[in-house]
């Protein structure tokens, strides 16, 4: 009776709580519209992934689902409501947040604007911290490329043969990370700190699928790489500046962009689940 | 005492005003007013052919073919030559791609067996009507670095383009064109002449005036860039870039910032809408720490307390921005000089600040990662 008597004093005193409980969140990147779609969402991820992160399904989890052509702050909103229903309806207080590519801005523009939208600050005080995986926090010289390719420089036809732009391609070009960088999100050097801390993983691999039936796929991340001019080191999506350029370094990996959210090429949900 | 009046007053019509925050900053560099965009970096040439039975024909200027690629994306050639030559081909289809919105399907053709300067390449077996290649060539010591200054602008503000083309030794003709998301045409000029500073340096300079747009939108940028090198070989060079244009709904009123210990006193316009005024402290060219506050407005007018805590005494000046809630826009920027209450901080201590990883963490990134 009295080493449970100090263990709750001890817990209150060191802030834990007693009754807390833990849940995780999956927060994917920009795609097409159907992302907003739970069941598109979780193909996005791969049951595996799932699976290894939340430790064979035993911890509670929300893969959240947003429209991926959206803005970061859009998105913010579909996400926050599930993620404040995750938090409130499980009663979770000790929440991590994985994320992948431009689900690490989305967060990073709920955690850098608390008094943007009512349900930030209890996401934000639920929240241990945040696993980044290779967001573009820099921007992505990839976007960049599909401005330079894109449809609204042409005239005709072509138009419709290279598309048009989404927000969410617009928000990831470098210059518009740069300035939402400089004025709208914390994180970045020389700007204020995010409230909590983010533990990136950057990608440097590209040839993952070199002796598989999909290394088609390999040469399409390696000659975007080559002709978005991705400076140092990349995953062929997101340079690994980008990918570092906000939080504290966890670890680097070879799983190129299309597998760094997988649990495939490298174990990355099985990473994720050491946090549990 | 005026400084004390002024602030009580001050203090009385700070409307709805709520979330002050400060911190310390990871000590960095101040970017100051109308700070510059990023730096493109290209090595990367755009050219569109209208194809003809299955056919098209272009005339791309190679100044390094070692590494450089041809890449067509959203058509299958079957196959691509130069002088009857067939060259390596490879398909891809990654789907990651269209989450940039890149077609997913595409041909690379290696061009590293061409010789230097212009090559005619002839595609075959397109079903698309029209074609467009990119043409990377990552060793060339040619390229094409663009800036705009600043990034973000208000309304009938100067934009300054800055496209510079840096290669072994300057270029021989160059003309260097930008193409304005609004439709409008700007030649860059190497010229000496305002805003270009030295003739003949390689650095192409030109200036437009942001437009009036709807609260907030960005001004794209795709600068195209072609003539001789040194030598007189043929070169093709694109990048883009962009700048983001506020219309102002507020600003700072005439009478300007008050400073006090304190807080700084930002005087605003009448205005209606969500605002943030932040305030990054600075002593010398290092920003240190920083402070906001945010208001709604309906139509009022405002004086807005942002907090100057004893952290900042040390600060030459602040930086004060006011950021528009609602359309994401930047209102105004503006640099106040502060004469300092104490000493500079020591940067070295608030730098060091290294968060190691938790003992989890530290044993995960042992096992999973991939360092090299």
């Amino acid at each position: 009776m009295r080493r449970v008597g100090w263990t709750l004093v001890l817990s209150l005193l060191l802030g834990a709580p007693v009754w807390g409980k833990t849940g995780v969140a999956l927060v994917h990147g920009k795609g097409g519209a159907d992302l907003a779609n739970p069941s598109v969402a979780w193909d996005y991820w791969t049951t595996d992934m799932i699976k290894a992160v939340t430790k064979n399904f035993t911890v509670p989890y929300v893969v959240c689902h947003y429209d991926g052509t959206k803005y970061m702050w859009v998105a913010a909103g579909q996400v926050a409501q599930q993620l404040y229903d995750f938090i409130t309806q499980q009663g979770i207080t000790d929440l991590v947040i994985d994320t992948h590519s431009f689900g690490g801005i989305v967060i990073r523009w709920i955690f850098s604007n608390p008094t943007y939208d009512w349900r930030y600050p209890t996401i934000i005080n639920r929240t241990r911290w945040i696993n980044s995986i290779a967001a573009p926090q820099k921007g992505s010289e990839a976007a960049d490329l599909a401005g330079t390719l894109s449809g609204s420089w042409l005239v005709g036809w072509l138009v419709d043969l290279v598309g048009e732009n989404t927000d969410s391609t617009r928000n990831c070009r470098t210059d518009w990370m740069a300035y939402y960088n400089q004025y709208y999100l914390k994180g970045t050097a020389g700007r204020p700190a995010l409230p909590k801390t983010v533990y990136w993983i950057s990608g440097w691999g590209l040839w993952n699928d070199y002796w598989w039936t999909f290394h088609y796929q390999d040469i399409g991340l390696a000659t975007l790489s080559g002709i978005a001019g991705l400076p140092g080191e990349d995953d062929g999506m997101v340079a690994e500046y980008s990918a570092r350029a906000v939080g504290v370094q966890w670890f680097r990996t070879e799983a190129n962009h299309h597998h760094n959210r997988r649990n495939d090429f490298r174990a990355i949900g099985t990473a994720l689940g050491t946090d549990f | 005492m005026k400084r004390a009046w002024v602030l009580l007053l001050f203090s009385l019509v700070v409307t709805a005003a709520w979330a002050a925050e400060w911190g310390v900053l990871e000590p960095g560099p101040y970017p100051g007013p109308a700070s510059p965009g990023p730096k493109h970096s290209s090595k990367l040439y755009v050219v569109r052919a209208v194809v003809e039975n299955g056919q098209a024909e272009v005339v791309l200027p190679l100044t390094q073919p070692k590494g450089a690629l041809a890449v067509v994306l959203g058509d299958r050639p079957q196959g691509a030559a130069v002088r009857g030559k067939a060259l390596p081909r490879r398909e891809f289809f990654e789907p990651e791609l269209s989450a940039m919105d890149l077609s997913p399907e595409g041909v690379r053709f290696d061009l590293s067996a061409l010789a230097p300067g212009e090559q005619r390449l002839v595609l075959s077996g397109l079903a698309k009507p029209e074609v467009q290649i990119a043409v990377a060539e990552p060793e060339s010591p040619l390229a094409l670095s663009l800036q705009v200054t600043p990034l973000a602008a208000r309304s009938g503000e100067a934009v300054v383009v800055t496209a510079e083309l840096a290669d072994e030794r300057a270029v021989r003709r160059a003309q260097v064109l930008a193409r304005l998301s609004n439709g409008k045409q700007l030649l860059l000029r190497d010229d000496g002449e305002a805003p270009d500073a030295r003739a003949g340096d390689g650095v192409f300079t030109g200036a437009f005036t942001a437009p009036e747009v709807a609260g907030f939108a960005p001004v794209e940028l795709r600068v195209e860039a072609g003539g001789q090198r040194w030598d007189g070989t043929p070169f093709a060079r694109v990048a883009t870039a962009a700048v983001m244009v506020t219309k102002p709904a507020s600003g700072v009123a005439p009478e300007g910032v008050q400073v006090a210990p304190e807080a700084l006193a930002v005087p605003l316009l009448p205005a209606s809408g969500r605002f943030r005024v932040e305030v990054l402290y600075a002593a010398g060219q290092t920003a240190f720490a920083y402070a906001q506050e945010e208001v709604q407005l309906a139509g009022e007018a405002a004086a807005v307390s942002v907090p100057r805590p004893q952290e900042t005494w040390g600060a030459d000046k602040a930086l004060v921005r006011l950021l528009n809630l609602d359309t994401l826009g930047v209102e105004a920027e503006l640099e106040v000089p502060l004469t300092p209450l104490g000493p500079a901080p020591d940067f070295r201590v608030l730098g060091q600040k290294a968060q190691p990883l938790p003992a989890s963490k530290a044993e995960a990134a042992r096992r999973f990662g991939d360092p090299r």
